[in-house]
């Protein structure tokens, strides 16, 4: 007596039941958490001095008292006085001409400059100005920071477990370890599969997802390397991201919606550019603005927020703050812009 | 007879197919559980108890089917658990895109028209045998 019309209609129902309840209850549970609002404080960016260049800069960053630039079409490091005039320039002294390069930090300390080379998997560190190659490293990267010309941390995916690992390489002693299984990544919004590095001055790393709110601060302390995971307020926020795994490489698709877009590491502070609106963002702010959320680089908590204007149209690719957070450097289309931090 | 033998043919059918997708699952849990933590219809805090009831559910279903005393319970529970992925898989398509499919295995790796097609076929297969259940019910009486 099991099987009748009742109990298969019953079947029927309880399936559409079913279906419905977890549709409703993700919905619930979307629309609870993407309520996050930003702090402005009246926070706003004027433009202080603009420059126009013919160059594809990929990095903007400082080095002792200037600013430095990468221009990743003529493969050539640029240093740049507070008025944005260039006052040295550095290429590759010749030696490995076309080849795609990175510029991925530079190091005041010890006035060296690391470069890598995706393609080949290699990694050129130059001292000040890159005078002189110091060393060649080749070392099979997802993604690369470095720290210093001891301390190289990259990311490698694993194309068969569907994971990420954080990696040291020491460059005195060629030893490879790894940092942290980040397993646990399975439980949050997918896997942390791609994103950028940024680091300071302090030897400190941070690795930013661009498609997740996942943020991981690498700092030496008393000799060991510590790995603290954070996120970005946005934290709750879910797109569907479909992955896709080609040659040990991330491919994000078509539609897959950015979260963090890139970001710059003071001593202090963590500046990541953001493209999730908040529910208190007004004027049509994602599309005709950029928006910078504000961290603090010991505990990762949210401090505040500001909008810089697209310039001509120009949204920010790159940029840089100083360090008492009064100027911001940032790279909009081919023009260099200084800001006036007004808070 | 011939009855018989076609019910016996759908439950072994039924019986592979979630014997070979809880396997799937099971032996690659933490891609299941990515899988599953794009869905945007599963809430993440549940993704772990989801993860392993979904499997478990289909091996009990598959071993339901196996057995004669069990079997028709079994049917009932293959037609519930098809209707829901079909239900799911009409759902995620009409609201949003590209979502990964959390099916393992073959399933997992084509389109969603041949999978909800595949499903269909599934339930089409189950309601048969659940009309030859009550068809040999109705014979014996």
């Amino acid at each position: 007596m099991i099987i009748n019309k009742f109990t298969i209609l019953g079947v029927f129902i309880l399936s559409i039941f079913t279906i419905f309840f977890l549709t409703i209850l993700s919905k619930i549970h979307d629309n609870l958490n993407h309520n996050f609002k930003r702090i402005f404080l009246n926070t706003h960016c004027l433009v202080s001095k603009t420059k126009k260049t013919n160059y594809d800069i990929q990095y903007i960053g400082a080095l002792n008292n200037d600013l430095l630039i990468y221009d990743f079409r003529a493969n050539t490091v640029y240093s740049l006085d507070t008025n944005l005039e260039i006052n040295k320039k550095f290429g590759n002294n010749g030696m490995i001409a076309n080849r795609f390069k990175l510029l991925v930090s530079c190091n005041s300390n010890n006035c060296e400059i690391i470069l890598s080379d995706p393609y080949l998997k290699r990694v050129y560190i130059y001292n000040m100005y890159g005078k002189n190659l110091l060393k060649v490293i080749s070392l099979r990267f997802t993604r690369l920071a470095g720290i210093d010309s001891n301390i190289l941390i990259f990311t490698k995916i694993d194309t068969l477990l569907r994971d990420i690992k954080f990696m040291v390489y020491n460059i005195n002693t060629n030893e490879i370890k790894e940092v942290q299984p980040i397993l646990d990544l399975h439980r949050d919004y997918g896997i942390a599969n791609d994103g950028f590095f940024i680091t300071n001055m302090n030897k400190e790393t941070a690795y930013i997802s661009y498609y997740t709110s996942n943020v991981y601060i690498f700092k030496i302390k008393d000799k060991y390397l510590h790995l603290i995971k954070g996120s970005t307020i946005d934290s709750n926020f879910k797109y569907p991201v479909a992955i896709q795994y080609a040659y040990n490489t991330f491919v994000p698709p078509g539609n897959v919606k950015e979260i963090n877009y890139t970001g710059y590491m003071s001593n202090k502070y963590i500046y990541i550019l953001s493209k999730i609106k908040s529910s208190n963002d007004k004027l049509n702010l994602i599309s005709k603005k950029d928006v910078i959320d504000i961290y603090d680089i010991n505990n990762f908590t949210y401090k505040y927020s500001f909008i810089i204007k697209h310039y001509k149209g120009n949204s920010v690719k790159n940029f840089y703050v100083d360090d008492d957070t009064k100027n911001l450097y940032a790279v909009q289309g081919s023009y260099i812009i200084k800001y006036k931090i007004l808070q | 007879m011939k009855n018989n033998f076609f019910l016996l043919l759908i439950r072994i059918m039924l019986a592979f197919l979630f014997i070979y997708a809880g396997l799937v699952k099971l032996l690659n849990l933490s891609f299941f559980r990515f899988t599953l933590s794009q869905s945007p219809l599963i809430i993440p805090s549940t993704i772990n108890l989801i993860s392993i009831f979904i499997p478990v559910i289909e091996l009990l279903t598959a071993l339901m089917l196996i057995f004669t005393k069990t079997y028709k319970i079994g049917l009932l529970f293959s037609l519930f658990l098809m209707n829901m992925f079909t239900l799911y898989l009409l759902a995620l398509i009409t609201f949003y895109s590209k979502i990964p499919c959390a099916c393992g295995g073959i399933l997992g790796k084509t389109s969603y028209t041949v999978h909800i097609l595949f499903n269909l076929l599934y339930i089409g297969i189950t309601l048969a045998g659940i009309y030859l259940v009550k068809k040999s019910r109705l014979l014996k009486t």
